[in-house]
């Protein structure tokens, strides 16, 4: 009877101990991203956020966690160098014309991903803003950017098909935000994250394609650096 | 012997099992205590060490949330300089509500109350009123102080044909929300209505004002009608829209080319006559340096309109003899390149001037009466360290009390 009491206690343990490293491999991915966001996100705020996320993508939370983690480590092109607006300032966003295009800095997980957008007006910008609030229009006026903003024109297209482009990217509405930035180069959706949208505005009006280096994903870095865009004004 | 060494085995075996038995008790425990500790929600309760004097609000912008993540640093000052931090979610262009005793504060999907007692309360939002931005000190009371509103950037339609904006409401224990179909470009009330002004979707050239009303759990929209038809390449609506009598006012700029021209618009409250375009002055337009520090930067004082221009300088328009004088310009300041956390707000005929000083190194706020004395200067030293590393913008400056 011993005997069996004790080998039934050990049965647990085993199957406690497997589950609780399990949990704890989950855990070391959300303090990894914790550790390196630096952007004051708690474990709780981005545990929250994830089961948040899963709503609106179909994806599982491990599948999330692991997809945030790895974006993170598969851009390790530029490290945010951390400076809040309170330490550096802040720079204000100008106005330009319509169908023009900005990139700011906008860091997540201590990766610089960029963002981009485009000019509605020359007050207003129209840009897939967040994950869950898709396409919005924003006053210029209201932006403030870092050091490495741009305002950038498209170099081979018409006036004409830069306003057509910028309707295009006010005309999708974006239901989710699509946060596989390695996997957007797809226009006929209801999910649009930023650069996607600029990306498709002009593929889908002037069938160019703005991504520098082509691929599965286009990321705001890649318009940026784009052969076909050149830079109107930077900010230093 | 023999009895003294199968005691001496039993005895050994029986602790191993204790100990692993023990082992498996501690770890099913520290199991069940994570999640009894995350079902508890303890009530919040901020320590304040006097009635806060000022409050400033940092938060996230939009781009910088990946995930709908974002966070906000609320500062609660008094009159000596010492302060209470309250870190929550962030939402761009969010302004605090001063509201009877307490303090409101919207997040994307609640409400915050901060009452007098110390204690911050929260009302969750069903998700027909979740909302991701403000349109950058679009709040105000109504009714007395009774009623608040907050106006908040939503998104386009599904169709294309409308945007979508959002209005919440209510009062310290009752919130309701509703959706307007417009894209905002200013707000402002009267104290008893709210009015804005947006632009037309198809055509933004077309600007729009609205009034409308609060009566209890409605919102009642009173009237849409035509502002203009704008021809300038763009407007920036510089200000919030103040009360004037009859009329509404706020400052505007329209880009003519590399001008720009900033004008006082003085608009009739129920607009059924053309509304009244007074000229102030004229910029470089090939810099921003001209754009206003924020929403909440213009005064009404004895038929003259007083506002804050991005260079530091305050002007006052009097309406009757239409003319601009130039009162002062704000101690010490030179308008960068690089902003420094730039803010203002008037109360009870001063001027409160909050940035961060560059050459001590340290936020203050400045107080000016309208001739533009320096009264008071408010030093706070270790504001920057609280919030750190964050990126985070600032987004609203309110004094409560003198």
């Amino acid at each position: 009877m011993k005997k069996l009491v004790f080998l039934t206690l050990c049965a647990l343990m085993l199957i406690a101990a497997p589950l609780q490293a399990a949990a704890g491999s989950t855990n070391q991915q959300l303090d990894q991203i914790v550790s390196l966001h630096g952007n004051g996100l708690t474990k709780e705020d981005l545990k929250q956020s994830i089961t948040e996320l899963t709503k609106h993508s179909g994806l599982s939370e491990q599948q999330i966690t692991t997809q945030i983690l790895n974006e993170l480590l598969s851009q390790p092109e530029d490290i945010v160098t951390y400076g809040s607006p309170v330490e550096g300032g802040t720079i204000q966003l100008d106005s330009s014309a319509k169908g023009n295009l900005f990139y700011q800095p906008a860091s997540f997980a201590g990766v610089e991903h960029g963002h981009v957008g485009l000019y509605y007006t020359p007050s207003t910008i129209v840009e897939s803003s967040s994950p869950k609030y898709g396409v919005i229009l924003a006053a210029v006026a209201d932006r403030k950017v870092k050091s490495g903003a741009r305002i950038m024109k498209v170099n081979v297209t018409s006036t004409a098909q830069n306003h057509s482009a910028t309707e295009w990217a006010k005309g999708k509405v974006g239901l989710d935000y699509d946060i596989q930035f390695f996997h957007n180069r797809f226009c006929n959706v209801n999910s649009f994250n930023c650069s996607q949208l600029v990306w498709c505005a002009f593929k889908s009006v002037a069938n160019i394609d703005l991504d520098k280096n082509g691929g599965l994903g286009v990321y705001p870095k890649d318009i940026r650096d784009s052969s076909l865009v050149t830079t109107l004004k930077s900010y230093n | 012997m023999r009895l003294q060494m199968i005691f001496q085995a039993k005895r050994r075996s029986f602790r191993v099992r204790l100990t692993l038995l023990i082992a498996i008790i501690l770890l099913f425990v520290t199991a069940c205590t994570d999640s009894a500790t995350n079902k508890e929600v303890a009530p919040e309760t901020v320590k304040l060490k006097d009635d806060p004097h000022a409050i400033v609000y940092y938060s996230t912008d939009l781009p910088h949330e990946r995930i709908g993540d974002g966070l906000s640093y609320l500062f609660l000052i008094d009159k000596q300089g010492k302060y209470t931090k309250i870190k929550k979610r962030g939402l761009e262009l969010n302004s605090v509500i001063p509201l009877g005793q307490s303090l409101l504060l919207n997040q994307k999907e609640q409400m915050l109350t901060i009452q007098a007692d110390n204690n911050i309360q929260t009302t969750p939002y069903k998700e027909d009123c979740k909302v991701p931005a403000g349109y950058g000190q679009s709040s105000g009371e109504l009714n007395g102080g009774k009623t608040y509103y907050s106006i908040f950037n939503g998104r386009f339609s599904e169709d294309m044909k409308y945007y979508i904006s959002k209005v919440r409401w209510g009062d310290e224990t009752k919130h309701y929300c509703k959706d307007i179909r417009e894209f905002v470009e200013a707000t402002g009330d009267d104290g008893k209505h709210i009015y804005y002004i947006s632009s037309d979707v198809e055509d933004p050239s077309k600007k729009f004002f609205h009034k409308a009303s609060i009566q209890g759990d409605q919102l009642k929209f009173d009237s849409k009608t035509l502002l203009e038809k704008s021809k300038e390449e763009g407007r920036f609506m510089f200000t919030k829209l103040i009360a004037a009598g009859d009329d509404m006012v706020g400052v505007y700029a329209d880009l003519i080319g590399n001008k720009v021209e900033l004008n006082l618009m003085q608009v009739a409250k129920d607009n059924k006559t053309p509304f009244k375009k007074h000229p102030l002055l004229q910029y470089d337009g090939t810099n921003t340096k001209y754009y206003f520090f924020n929403k909440e930067s213009i005064y009404l004082k004895d038929g003259q309109v007083y506002f804050v221009d991005g260079y530091g300088d305050v002007y006052a328009y009097n309406l009757e003899t239409n003319k601009l004088n130039k009162k002062f310009h704000l101690n010490d300041y030179q308008r960068d390149e690089k902003l420094q956390d730039e803010i203002v707000y008037f109360y009870n005929d001063h001027l409160y001037f909050y940035h961060f000083h560059e050459k001590s190194k340290s936020h203050q706020i400045e107080t000016y009466n309208l001739e533009g004395k320096v009264v008071n200067t408010l030093k706070l030293p270790d504001l920057k360290k609280e919030i750190g590393r964050d990126s985070v913008y600032l987004y609203d400056f309110k004094i409560l009390n003198h």
